[in-house]
C-alpha cells in the first residue's frame, strides 16, 4: 500500500517504540519465511498497523539478524495469527496492484511488472487459497476503481470507496461479530483517508503528467492548486474520516497495543495529512524528519533546531 | 447484567467518589452518542453508554446504602449523558417514513432504491439521501446533500444539525493527553512544522 499510517516516534514511550519496532520486524520476518525473500519488499507500515489491531495479546519477542542490517540484532515479535494474516493480506493486495500496473503502464514498464507478477504469483496463490473472500473483494474493487478512473469520475467518495471497501474487507479476519463491525468502520475510513491522502500527494505530478486524479475533477482544478475554500473542504472531509476511525477505535480494546495505536491515530494520521497538504511529505524523507524503515515518523533534528 | 460495576468503570473498588466520578465522565465522553450518530456503530455505543450509566448508578447506590441494597439503580443518569441527538424524527410523507425506517435498520440499498424511484426532490429527499451516503461513509456526497437540504429549508433544525456536523468534520473522543485534533489543529504538527521551517539546521539523515 502506501505507508502513510505511521506513529510519531517522539511521543512514544521507549517501551512502545520497541513494541512497534518488534511488530514491524516480525511482519518482515513473517513475509520472508512464508513467501520468500522477495516478499520482504512489500513490507509496509499500513499492514503493521493491521497486525497490531488484530493482535489480542503480546507474543514473545525473539532475537534475529535483520537482513538489511546484519550487524544489528533486532527483536522481532514471534510468529502469530495476526502477523500471518497481515502478511497474507499484504501479499494479496500487492499482487493485484501489480496486475493493475500491468494494465496501466507503457510497454517497458509493463514488461517490468510482468516479471514481478511472475515472481509474485506463487505467493499470491498460496495466500489467496487461505483468504479466498479477501482476494475476491480486492480483485472486484480494484477493477471498480479502474473503471471509475477511466470514466474520470468527479466523486472523491466513489473512487475512495473502492479502496476503502477493500481494506474494510480485512475486518472479516476478526474473531467476533462485534469486532468485525467495529473494524469495518475503522478500516473503511482508514482506507478512504489513505486513498485521498495519496491523491493529494500525487496531485501536482498527476496534473503535469496529465493523469487522472479525483481531486482535479471534484474541485475543477486547472493548475493542480486547491484554493482556500476547496482546501478547507478537503481537510474537513479527511478529518471527518479520521474522527470515524477514532470513534470506532474507542469501542475496541487493544491491550498492550493501545499506546502505539493511539499514537498512530491521534498523532500520526493528522501529522501525515498536514505534511502531505503542505507538500512536505516527500521532502521530509530527506530532510528534518526521518522515515527510516521501522522508525516511523522520527523528528531527528528537533533538538538541533532548538539549540 | 453487570456483576462488577467497578470493572466496567475501570476503577478500583477502593477509589474515592471523585475518582469514580472522573472515570465515569471520561467514559461518558468516550461513548458520547454524537460520535456515533448515523453510523453502523450507533447501537453498540448506546449499549456501552447504558452499561456505564448502570454501573455508575450501582456504585453510587452501594456507597450510599451499603452493599445489601442494590436493587434501585438505573434511570437517573441515563438522561444525563444517554440522551444524544434524536433518532431521525418523524415525517409527514409515508414514503419518507419508510425510507427513514430503512436507514435506521441499516438497509441502505432499499432506502436508496426508494429515493431514486420518486420524483419528489424536496429538502427532505436531499436530507435522507445525505443520511444514506453518510452511513455508507461517503462523507463528501453526504455534505453536499445536507447543504442542499439546508438551502431549501433553512429553518429545519434537523437538516441544519446534520450539515453543521459535516462542516465540523464530525466529532470523536480523544484522550486529553493527545491535545486538540485535526490536521490543522494537532499540537505536534505545529511543532513539526516549526522545525521544518528552519531546515538550515537540519542535516540530512538516513
Amino acid at each position: 500500500m502506501f505507508g502513510y499510517v505511521r506513529p510519531f516516534m517522539d511521543k512514544l514511550t521507549e517501551e512502545d517504540r520497541e513494541r512497534f519496532q518488534s511488530v514491524y520486524c516480525g511482519l518482515c520476518y513473517e513475509l520472508g519465511s512464508r513467501y520468500g525473500v522477495f516478499s520482504r519488499f512489500i513490507l509496509n507500515y499500513d499492514f503493521t498497523f493491521l497486525a497490531m489491531l488484530l493482535s489480542n495479546e503480546e507474543t514473545e519477542c525473539v532475537d534475529f539478524h535483520c537482513p538489511c542490517k546484519w550487524f544489528h540484532r533486532h527483536q522481532r515479535r514471534d510468529s502469530c495469527a495476526a502477523l500471518e494474516i497481515a502478511a497474507d493480506m499484504s501479499v494479496i493486495l500487492s499482487y493485484w496492484k501489480i496486475e493493475d500496473e500491468i494494465q496501466d503502464s507503457g510497454f517497458m514498464r509493463r514488461l517490468g511488472f510482468q516479471v514481478l507478477r511472475w515472481i509474485a504469483a506463487p505467493s499470491y496463490y498460496k495466500a489467496a487459497k487461505k483468504h479466498p473472500n479477501f482476494a475476491a473483494v480486492v480483485k472486484i474493487n480494484l477493477k471498480a476503481l479502474r473503471r471509475l478512473e477511466e470514466e474520470r469520475s468527479a466523486s472523491i467518495d466513489r473512487t475512495a470507496d473502492a479502496f476503502a471497501s477493500l481494506l474494510a474487507a480485512a475486518a472479516e479476519a476478526f474473531d467476533t461479530e462485534e469486532k468485525r463491525r467495529i473494524h469495518r468502520q475503522l478500516l473503511y475510513h482508514l482506507g478512504r483517508w489513505i486513498y485521498l491522502i495519496d491523491a493529494l500527494d500525487d496531485l501536482q505530478k498527476d496534473v503535469q503528467e496529465n493523469k487522472y486524479n479525483p481531486l482535479i475533477y471534484r474541485y475543477g482544478l486547472e493548475n493542480g492548486m486547491l484554493n482556500e475554500e476547496n482546501q478547507q473542504k478537503l481537510v474537513t472531509t479527511l478529518d471527518h474520516s479520521v474522527n470515524l476511525v477514532s470513534s470506532a477505535f474507542a469501542l475496541g480494546s487493544y491491550g498492550p497495543w493501545t499506546g502505539v495505536l493511539e499514537n498512530i491515530i491521534y498523532y500520526g494520521l493528522p501529522m501525515t495529512g498536514r505534511l502531505v497538504l503542505e507538500g512536505k511529505w516527500k521532502a521530509a524523507e530527506h530532510g528534518g524528519i526521518c522515515f527510516k524503515a521501522g522508525h516511523g515518523i522520527v523528528q531527528r533534528e528537533r533538538m538541533e533546531t532548538h539549540t | 447484567m453487570i456483576t462488577d460495576p467497578y470493572k466496567v468503570l475501570n476503577v478500583s473498588p477502593n477509589a474515592s467518589d471523585d475518582e469514580i466520578k472522573k472515570a465515569y465522565r471520561e467514559l461518558a465522553r468516550k461513548y458520547h452518542p454524537d460520535h456515533y450518530h448515523g453510523t453502523d456503530l450507533e447501537h453498540m455505543a448506546e449499549e456501552k453508554m447504558k452499561e456505564i450509566n448502570e454501573a455508575y448508578a450501582m456504585v453510587q447506590n452501594r456507597r450510599k446504602n451499603g452493599p445489601s441494597e442494590q436493587q434501585s439503580y438505573g434511570g437517573g443518569y441515563s438522561s444525563t449523558y444517554g440522551a444524544g441527538r434524536q433518532q431521525y424524527s418523524g415525517s409527514a410523507n409515508p414514503l419518507f417514513q419508510r425510507i427513514r425506517a430503512a436507514i435506521s435498520r441499516g438497509d441502505l440499498a432499499a432506502a436508496e432504491q426508494m429515493l431514486n424511484n420518486t420524483d419528489l426532490r424536496t429538502a427532505e429527499w436531499h436530507f435522507l439521501m445525505g443520511a444514506v451516503y453518510y452511513r455508507r461513509g461517503w462523507l463528501d456526497e453526504a455534505a453536499r446533500e445536507f447543504e442542499m437540504a439546508v438551502g431549501m429549508e433553512p429553518n429545519n433544525m434537523e437538516y441544519r444539525q446534520a450539515y453543521q456536523h459535516m462542516c465540523n468534520g464530525g466529532t470523536a473522543y480523544r484522550p486529553d493527553k493527545y491535545g486538540s485534533g485535526g490536521m490543522m489543529g494537532c499540537d505536534c504538527c505545529q511543532l513539526l512544522c516549526n522545525a521544518m521551517i528552519c531546515n538550515c539546521c537540519c542535516t540530512p539523515c538516513c
